[in-house]
């Protein structure tokens, strides 16, 4: 939207952050909405992945109207932030994606024994004494908060957050205190492997990351999952 | 130790009334088994006690106080409830299933009282050779075994089990509810058990309550309760109720449905 129509969510920013700051309102907005199909149909995994769906498709027909009525030059600015680069990365914005994964992942470990209840099913988790709506809305708040953030900078980086958890999950099984470190390294493992690859594809140029991880992660999810 | 006192409770799903009017007590060192046939509101029963859900009207009390008025993880500490599902879809170990029945008390390290009431609850239960193995690779069997090894461990003073014994052999059967029943005169706690098996609850329960369409038929002692009219206006079932080796022993006979009469009907013509 910062793009085409030059719409800045809030007023007096530099230039350089109109992108990163709208995407992270519209994904948190995104999260929102989520979490407003949920109040009204109910916090179970299902509503929630559907809902999630759902809105992800109206946000594509949104996209396509805006890729029709936008200029060239345009059009490529926005396809270029949907691949997903890691050459939009400054040490400044490492460092505040860094701060809020700190936080978050803090927030998140002293929930850990609840999470890991909820893995056994909602039925079991609330008999636990687990207040499972509660749950479900705060880790939807920390996630979109990571999510937004991380999204912001570089834009789209498919499918890591996808296959990490899967992968650390393979690996050190669901105890969620291990778990959630776990998924942390294996994204960032991903994610370097990605970047290297991108760099030594094309000899002399970068290709963008979010191509690398996305294709190959199709693979590992078609092989592993 | 905790009396618990089930006052005028009604449960609506819907416009539908699921449990209605429901009076009764429980006491410490005694086990009460809620039996009924299908349908009868027994599950809705000890969700209710279990604070799982909140009754439509009516109150229910832990020794005297009003469990609406009691913090939330106060009740937690008190009660563990193991509900009738055993499905357990995640890659967890035995040992991790069991230790999350300790949820109130777990922080990031794991205190040494933790790992050892874990510990000797296994051993109690002999589950201590499978503690290493996936909660989703065990049998049906085994599972229960473990999610009762999950309700034992939080060392509750009211212990909710819902068919705790429905997958089990007959050996663990017995076995498992000889231990609840031990569990519960030793350490005074009050247990309530929904049981399908007539037979057993007779055997096992220190008293029965008959739910039938959502009210109770009967409460009493099982020699009491269970009786040829019972069972045939409750169940539909004609059975003879006899006395064997001092337990009361039900064997069905017929079933009084009509469905069976109109087709014996049919054949006949």
């Amino acid at each position: 939207m910062a793009y085409i129509l030059g719409i800045k969510v809030l007023p007096n920013v530099p230039m350089e952050f109109v992108v990163p700051i709208n995407a992270f309102v519209f994904a948190f907005l995104t999260c929102m909405l989520i979490m407003f199909i949920g109040k009204i149909r109910g916090f179970t995994s299902e509503t929630l992945v559907l809902g999630g769906i759902a809105i992800s498709f109206m946000f594509q027909s949104l996209l396509a109207l805006l890729e029709y009525y936008a200029s060239e030059e345009t059009l490529q600015a926005i396809v270029f932030w949907l691949f997903g680069s890691l050459t939009k990365a400054s040490l400044f914005k490492a460092q505040v994606v860094f701060v809020v994964l700190a936080i978050v992942s803090i927030l998140l470990i002293l929930k850990s024994w609840k999470i890991t209840a909820l893995r056994l099913g909602d039925e079991k988790a609330k008999s636990l004494g687990v207040n499972t709506e509660r749950l479900r809305i705060e880790v939807l708040i920390y996630v979109s908060l990571l999510t937004s953030v991380a999204i912001c900078f570089v834009g789209i980086i498919g499918f890591v957050g996808l296959v990490a958890p899967h992968m650390a999950r393979m690996l050190i099984g669901e105890d969620q205190r291990f778990l959630i470190i776990g998924s942390v390294l294996c994204g960032g493992v991903i994610l370097s492997a990605g970047a290297i690859v991108s760099k030594v594809i094309v000899p002399g140029a970068i290709f963008p990351v979010g191509i690398i991880t996305s294709c190959s992660e199709f693979r590992f999810s078609c092989f592993w999952l | 130790m905790v009396e618990v006192e089930v006052r005028d409770v009604s449960f609506n799903y819907g416009s539908e009334a699921v449990v209605k009017d429901v009076t009764l007590n429980a006491f410490p060192g005694e086990v009460l088994a809620i039996i009924g046939p299908n349908g009868a509101g027994k599950t809705t029963l000890l969700k209710l006690v279990a604070n799982v859900i909140k009754p439509s009207s009516g109150k229910i009390m832990f020794d005297g106080v009003d469990i609406r008025k009691m913090d939330k993880d106060e009740i937690t500490k008190i009660v563990s409830y193991s509900p009738q599902e055993n499905i357990i879809p995640s890659i967890l170990t035995v040992y991790e299933v069991v230790l999350l029945g300790r949820i109130p008390y777990l922080s990031w390290r794991i205190s040494r009282n933790d790992l050892e009431v874990t510990k000797n609850v296994l051993e109690e239960l002999g589950l201590e050779i499978c503690v290493r193995k996936y909660a989703n690779q065990l049998s049906g069997g085994e599972r229960q075994m473990i999610l009762i090894a999950q309700a034992l461990v939080r060392e509750p003073r009211l212990l909710l089990l819902d068919e705790p014994v429905s997958n089990l052999d007959i050996r663990n059967q017995l076995e498992i509810l000889d231990l609840i029943k031990r569990i519960t005169r030793q350490r005074e706690i009050t247990t309530i058990t929904v049981l399908h098996d007539l037979n057993l609850a007779a055997r096992y329960a220190d008293k029965l309550v008959v739910l039938n369409s959502g009210s109770i038929y009967a409460y009493g002692e099982p020699e009491v309760v269970l009786t040829p009219d019972m069972l045939s206006s409750v169940y539909g079932v004609e059975a003879e109720v006899n006395r064997n080796n001092g337990f009361v022993q039900i064997v069905p006979i017929r079933s009084l449905s009509r469905r069976i009469e109109a087709l014996e009907q049919i054949e006949q013509t």
